[in-house]
């Protein structure tokens, strides 16, 4: 299931962390006050603006086919993060991406004990959490349980086609009061776009830690990632972002 | 087509910053420019051996030179090359020298630009109006914005509006607002949220759009803005001395004209300089002389351009602006009609006619195809426009000949079919 050769075997001296294959996946990216977004983000981190004054944030969901972790049934995972200014000094493709993870949940008690070491992240074990992808693929509403967190919907109709890609990106996890970095490699088919529209819909739940999503403005970009076909991702850890 | 380089796949926003103290993020953008030069496919930045006329002459990054036919100025109506022009700039060269050499509100303001405030305002028609001149268009809306609006005021936003504006509104410190481009209802829906706050609103908007060529909706935006007693800020960078039954705009073509309180034009466009000017009420016009610190603490306008500027306006104001106006419009429609049934020209109705080819991992192979072909063209991918929207921007003049018109498009036609954006293929 997981395939190492899927990617190189170091970054920068860092040998790969773990890999994934995920069944589904979205990635919406919301527009909000950059000041909003700066209360929730480190120091050493800078919120990266889309337009003055405004900064992203990210809801990103995840669908694990059964048996990747254990269990018999898919792993659903939620991550809510902030994009930040990337670093540029690591010597690897220039990432598209650089995200402040503030908050995670998953399903999967396993997958939870294995990020929380592996990503250093604050991850919380959702064992009712549950993903329903729409039609379109490109839509999903997240409940835990029988209440409803969240939902993200497309707004450019069912894609017509999926473009294949390699991407890489950036992680910053903060646990214990220290700031880790990570780098992810995705490889997959992908129908990303701007249409305009799609507000977040959200009830109150822990998973937003505070964070005032009433100041979302609205939705900046939408991808999602082409169902069923394995989009496989990489993981490296780098290492606390002082000392690296 | 054969696999691409990574470095395609990059655009421009992965390079905005980098949290490292050596500046990795100007390194790294070098080293993509660097690899593009390398495999001789980098196209941008090519110097012109002539001026900006139909058919330039350019250099190449590997020091060959191409003729070029040229749709990627904004020349609109020729006066950049313009005999007279030329001339009454070399006469105020002679006479004033090369520079202003003073801030305009110390010794910088000449004659010159007296005689340029006069002929913008008897163009204009308006009453009780004033002129502010700034070295730049850019520096009409930053430095305009940042006077007149202060911390507590809220600014609205256009999405689609040009990044001048979304620096004076930084600058400004106002509480800024976006709405959806040209969209009366989401306009509305902000206005009513903020004007209970009873403080200074500023809505902005443009004449004609510069990445999609399409038209400010000024007829509902301006009057539902005065309605919530908001003042209203039009930028006719692309659109002053091109439409209207005058040239004085969009604002005079769609009757709103006397309900803008910020005109503002450039001088690079329509008159072929450099330089800008905000149109406004008297006092606020003075006001924004003294109070715009980047025309504070800027040098005036050159008496080359101020002088070539102010020939180039009596011109579009005269018969021979008037025809050249109708020649324009006259050529815009025919190239659209060229392209129209073969490629997506998006919104545009103007002469500004953007070819949306999509991916922006093309916009590398395309630059360079088109350069190769013979064309000039201005390409514009994310983050300036939306992802997968990428598109290379036309700009037609009044210069421009059926002939050239004809091959332009012929060349555009056959770079979509080479890299997969005709229509056909692209609905597919």
């Amino acid at each position: 299931m997981i395939s190492p050769e899927d990617h190189p075997a170091r970054l920068a001296q860092h040998p790969l962390t773990t890999c994934w294959r995920v069944r589904r996946q979205t990635l919406f990216l919301y527009e909000v006050d950059s000041e909003e977004l700066t209360r929730h983000v480190p120091p050493r981190l800078s919120v990266q603006e889309i337009r003055p004054g405004i900064g992203l944030f990210t809801v990103e969901t995840l669908e694990y086919p059964p048996g990747h972790f254990g269990e018999t049934t898919s792993t659903f995972e939620v991550v809510l993060a902030i994009l930040v200014e990337p670093d540029l000094r690591i010597p690897m493709p220039i990432p598209r991406f650089a995200l402040f993870v503030t908050s995670v949940i998953s399903s999967s008690a396993a997958f939870v004990e294995q990020e929380r070491v592996l990503l250093r992240t604050a991850m919380e074990h959702a064992p009712n959490l549950h993903l329903e992808y729409l039609d379109d693929g490109a839509s999903v509403i997240v409940r835990d349980g029988e209440r409803p967190i969240l939902s993200c919907i497309n707004t450019a109709g069912r894609p017509s086609s999926y473009t294949p890609r390699t991407q890489w990106g950036l992680i910053y996890t903060n646990k214990d009061n220290v700031l880790h970095q990570g780098a992810f490699r995705w490889v997959g088919e992908e129908f990303e776009h701007q249409k305009a529209g799609s507000r977040l819909s959200f009830h109150e739940h822990p998973v937003f830690r505070g964070l005032d999503l009433t100041r979302i403005r609205g939705c900046y970009r939408q991808m999602a990632a082409a169902p069923d076909l394995p989009t496989k991702i990489g993981y490296y850890h780098l290492g606390p972002l002082e000392t690296r | 087509m054969t696999a691409r380089p990574e470095y395609y796949d990059y655009t421009y926003d992965m390079f905005i910053a980098s949290i490292d103290g050596e500046q990795s993020e100007a390194l790294r953008f070098s080293e993509w420019i660097d690899d593009a030069i390398r495999d001789g496919v980098y196209a941008f930045e090519a110097p012109r051996l002539t001026g900006q006329t139909p058919m330039v002459r350019a250099r190449r990054a590997n020091g060959s030179q191409v003729d070029l036919l040229n749709f990627s100025s904004y020349n609109y109506l020729g006066y950049s090359t313009h005999r007279e022009v030329i001339e009454s700039a070399k006469a105020a060269l002679d006479r004033y020298g090369l520079g202003a050499a003073s801030s305009p509100v110390q010794a910088g303001t000449s004659e010159l630009h007296v005689q340029l405030e006069q002929r913008l305002l008897d163009f204009m028609g308006l009453p009780n109006r004033g002129v502010s001149l700034f070295s730049s268009g850019y520096a009409v809306n930053t430095g305009t914005i940042s006077a007149v609006m202060k911390r507590r005021h809220h600014i609205l936003i256009d999405k689609s509006a040009h990044m001048s504006i979304l620096e004076g509104a930084q600058l400004a410190r106002s509480k800024v607002h976006y709405f959806e481009h040209n969209d009366v209802a989401d306009l509305k829906r902000i206005l009513e949220e903020i004007s209970k706050d009873g403080t200074r609103m500023l809505v902005c908007t443009e004449g004609v759009f510069s990445a999609d060529g399409d038209f400010g909706n000024l007829a509902e935006i301006v009057p539902l803005a005065k309605s919530y007693g908001a003042q209203v800020l039009v930028d006719e960078a692309h659109s002053f001395l091109l439409c209207g039954e005058r040239g004085r705009g969009v604002a005079e073509a769609q009757g709103v004209l006397d309900q803008v309180d910020y005109f503002v034009t450039t001088f690079s466009k329509a008159l072929g300089g450099i330089g800008g000017a905000l149109i406004t009420r008297r006092e606020l016009a003075r006001y924004v002389n003294w109070y715009a610190r980047c025309r504070m603490f800027s040098c005036a306008l050159d008496p080359a351009v101020t002088a070539g500027v102010t020939r180039a306006l009596e011109l579009a104001a005269s018969s021979d602006g008037a025809a050249r106006r109708k020649r324009l419009q006259k050529n815009a429609a025919q190239l659209r009609a060229a392209l129209a049934p073969h490629v997506d020209l998006g919104r545009s109705d103007s002469w500004i006619v953007p070819v949306i080819y999509g991916p922006e991992n093309l916009t590398i192979p395309l630059a360079d195809m088109l350069q190769r072909a013979g064309l000039d063209g201005s390409v514009m991918s994310f983050p300036a426009v939306p992802v997968n929207e990428a598109r290379v921007r036309l700009f037609v003049t009044s210069e421009h000949t059926e002939a050239q018109l004809a091959k332009c498009a012929e060349i555009i036609r056959a770079a979509a079919a080479e890299l997969g954006f005709l229509r056909a293929a692209r609905t597919s």
